[in-house]
Parts: structure tokens; sequence; C-alpha cells
């Protein structure tokens, strides 16, 4: 059974969807954020992964616990993907078992439902070592621009292995639907 | 399990040996069984770290999951000595080296796999539910500073190439963390990365009374370690001692002045969790072939 989870959001035009109970994706649409703009002008590739206070008005200039986890394996299982790590204070060392992808943007060369696809395989490869009793979580932030409507969006998502797929899935199609 | 012809021939006399320290563990003969498995687990190291330098990557990966594969029936009999010794708080801790030593098997390994290994997760699983354990502590901190454990870079960079975690020629990468920016909290959570992390709780309290049950239960010879299978937590009514059970005219007990019916009836049985646990009979010779 799923019960539903409202979140006041601080920003405009939010779409929010509950898949699954805790379970929560969300595409906000980014305004007023000088940092994210100007780093998004600057003809980025492929994958930037960026300190948390790129993408909030937060102080900490700090990466995501499994940030170079993350893009090694990347760079050593879809090696024609460009990733790259924005310059940062120190790493965030959570002692959780969840996994803590990057915060990352996405330039026009990859799609977030490529992106989506890659932490999907990626979460797959990490949890093999996984006890059936284990419970990890994902947290997921991936900004991009919409081309067609040139604005910068965020997808996000927190929640199980399992509603990822699922919001991966629903993201996917209400893409293709527009 | 094994892809390399050398660690395979390896496996095949440490089976034997496993096999007949499973035998003692089911007979109860714990001491014995942690002897045999101590000396398998020194012959196999020794072996593996004998290797010459000219055998492949893949003949040092599989050694490295060999040793994983003896240490883990070494930590498992390590976990029913301290439980049957009364060493609650301690035994919660070797049953998370069991679970880690099954995971690290379970990440370089795939199935077929010989079925003690899933046999022993489940055991895992509902062994913990008889713990008193539910919230973790977790540290939150920013390092500045972690040094990968094979070439010595920052494994928080693309000039390390090792990815924490994976295997190098028989050796684990991970990162050691040599420089904390800051610790930013300490807090509570359901799912942290060490389960060992908890509020200690001295071994005579009655919250580990269902370990404390099934310990009993061992020492007495009733219930055999392998053939512990799964606990069942039950609802039942048992008279309330301090209700004392009068006639339902009579004046409560308690003083109000009112009829027992009137007053107290309903707190003259209170409702309490009752522990079941179930055994299965285990044949260990059939839990470790493939």
């Amino acid at each position: 059974m799923s019960s539903i989870i409202y979140e006041k959001l601080v920003v405009e035009m939010t779409m929010e969807n509950v898949l699954e109970p805790k379970d929560i994706y969300r595409i906000e649409v980014i305004n007023d954020n000088p940092k994210l703009t100007s780093l998004m002008k600057n003809n980025i590739k492929g994958i930037l992964c960026v300190p948390e206070n790129v993408t909030r008005q937060s102080q900490h200039n700090v990466l995501m616990p499994q940030t170079y986890d993350f893009a090694k394996w990347l760079k050593k299982n879809k090696g024609d993907i460009t990733i790259d790590v924005a310059e940062s204070e120190g790493v965030k060392s959570l002692h959780s078992q969840d996994f803590w992808i990057p915060i990352v943007i996405l330039a026009s060369d990859v799609s977030v439902q490529v992106f989506l696809g890659l932490v999907s395989s990626y979460i797959y490869d990490r949890i093999k070592g996984a006890l059936k009793h284990d419970k990890a979580n994902i947290h997921v932030q991936v900004y991009y621009r919409e081309t067609a409507e040139e604005v910068i969006k965020k997808f996000s998502y927190e929640g199980s292995v399992e509603g990822f797929e699922k919001a991966a899935k629903k993201f996917n199609i209400n893409t293709f639907l527009g | 399990m094994f892809g390399t012809d050398i660690c395979k021939v390896m496996a095949e006399s440490v089976w034997v040996k496993i096999s007949y320290a499973l035998q003692l563990i089911q007979k109860f003969d714990l001491n014995e069984a942690s002897k045999e498995l101590e000396l398998v687990t020194g012959i196999v190291a020794k072996k593996i770290d004998e290797f010459p330098d000219n055998y492949p990557d893949d003949v040092f990966n599989d050694g490295f999951i060999l040793k994983q594969f003896v240490s883990l029936f070494k930590d498992y009999v390590s976990y029913w000595k301290l439980l049957v010794s009364n060493k609650f708080s301690e035994s919660w801790s070797a049953l998370q080296d069991v679970q880690d030593r099954l995971r690290t098997i379970y990440r370089f390994t795939n199935e077929p796999r010989p079925p003690i290994l899933s046999h022993i997760e489940r055991q895992c699983g509902e062994l913990e539910k008889l713990y008193p354990y539910r919230v973790f502590l977790s540290t939150g901190m920013v390092k500045e500073e972690a040094e990968c454990s094979l070439c010595g870079k920052s494994i928080d960079s693309f000039e390390c190439e090792h990815i924490a975690g994976e295997l190098y020629r028989g050796r684990q990468a991970y990162g050691v963390v040599k420089k904390i920016r800051q610790l930013d909290e300490v807090s509570f959570v359901l799912n942290p990365a060490d389960k060992r992390c908890t509020v200690q709780i001295v071994d005579t309290s009655e919250q580990f009374n269902g370990v404390a049950y099934l310990a009993q239960g061992i020492r007495d010879k009733v219930l055999e370690p392998l053939s512990f299978n799964h606990v069942e937590f039950k609802k039942i009514r048992k008279p309330n001692d301090v209700i004392p059970v009068v006639d339902r005219n009579e004046p409560c007990p308690c003083g109000s002045g009112k009829k027992f019916k009137k007053c107290c009836i309903n707190k003259s049985y209170i409702e309490t969790t009752h522990v079941v646990i179930i055994p299965e009979h285990i044949n260990p010779a059939n839990l470790l072939h493939l």
C-alpha cells in the first residue's frame, strides 16, 4: 500500500510523484541560481559532479559521499561518456548504507534518461554484495537544461532501489509524452 | 565459485575440512570446531601468501575469496561461542562480522554458490530479530584526505585509479581517512553502514531475553546451531500479577471503592510478546555441495 507524502516546496512549478512509501521523485524548475546558470553556460561536456554549494545556497563546498566512486566506475565501464568533478573543499562521509549519487549537471550531450540508466547500472553493480535483509536508499539530484523551454530543471529522487527504477521509467514516459 | 584451477583444487580440500567443522558444530563441540577452522584458515592464508608472482590476477583474486570463505566459518563459530557464553553484546558484533564476510563473498562471486551461504544469510537475518538493536549511531563528517590502501594517492581523485571496495590482484582497495575537516553530526539512524555502532546494553539486561533463551537451548543441546531456522513473535495474554483476581462484584483491589467489574477488570490480563524459535533439521553435508 502506498501512502502519500506531501512536502512543501519552495520553487515554482513543481511536479511531485509518490511511488512507494517514502519514495519521492520531483522535477523542479530552478530560478535565481547564478552559480548554476554560469556553470551551465561554460560549455561543460558530459557529466559534471558538483559540490553542494553550487546547487543550493549552502555554505558547504563539499562533494557527496560516492562522487569519486561513481565517477571512476563510469570511466571504467562507460569510457565514451565524459565525467568530471568540480573543485571542492572535501568529500562528505556519511556512515550510512544508502547510495549518495553525486549531484550532477548534465551537458547537452547527455540526456537525463541516459544518466538515470547509468545510475541504475551502477546501483545494480554495487548491490551485488547485499544480503536479502539489507535495506539501502538512493539519493539522486540531476540538473539539466530543457532545450525546448530554455530553462534549468532539477530531477531528484530519494527512496528505495525498486522505487528508483519506477521513477526513471515514469520520467522517460513523461518526457516522451511531453 | 572459483574460476581458476589452482583455487578449485585448493577449495576441494578446504571443503572436506569445513564439512568436518560443521559436523562438530552440530555436535555442540564449538571449541573443537573453532580449533579446526583456525588451523584451516592458517594453512589457506600461508598457501595463498606463497603464490608465485607470475600467477595471473585471477588466481590472486580467487585466493582472496577462498580466504574470505574459510574466515566466514571461523567467524560463524566465534559467534555461537560468544552466544553460549552469554556475551550477547559482543555476539552482536560477531554477527556483523559474519554478514560482512558474506557480503564480500557475494560481491566477488556468481551463482551457483554452496547452499550453506544462503542458509547462514537467512540465519543472520533471523538472529538479528532476537536482539534489541533497532536504531544505530552514525557519524557525518567532511573528510579532506583519504589515502588509497594500495597506491597511497588520494582515493577521492582521478590520480588514484583504484575504486574503493574492488579487488586488485587479491587485495581490496579502501580509503584510509588521514584528515577530517569537520565532524558535522552523530545521528541516530535505521540503516547504518556499520551496525556495530549501537548504544551499549549490559549482557544481563532483560532486553537480551530472546537471545538468552536461544543460548540456553544450545547449551542444553536441544537445538543445534545450524538447525536454527527462524523466529516467530506472537502476542499472548497472561495474568497481570499486579491486579489480584477477585469476583466481578467484589470491591476492586485497587481501592477505588468501585466494583471490580466497573474498574480494573480489563487490566487483569496483559498482552506480552512471546518468542518462538523454530528449528529445522539440517544435514551439513547437503549444504556444502554445489
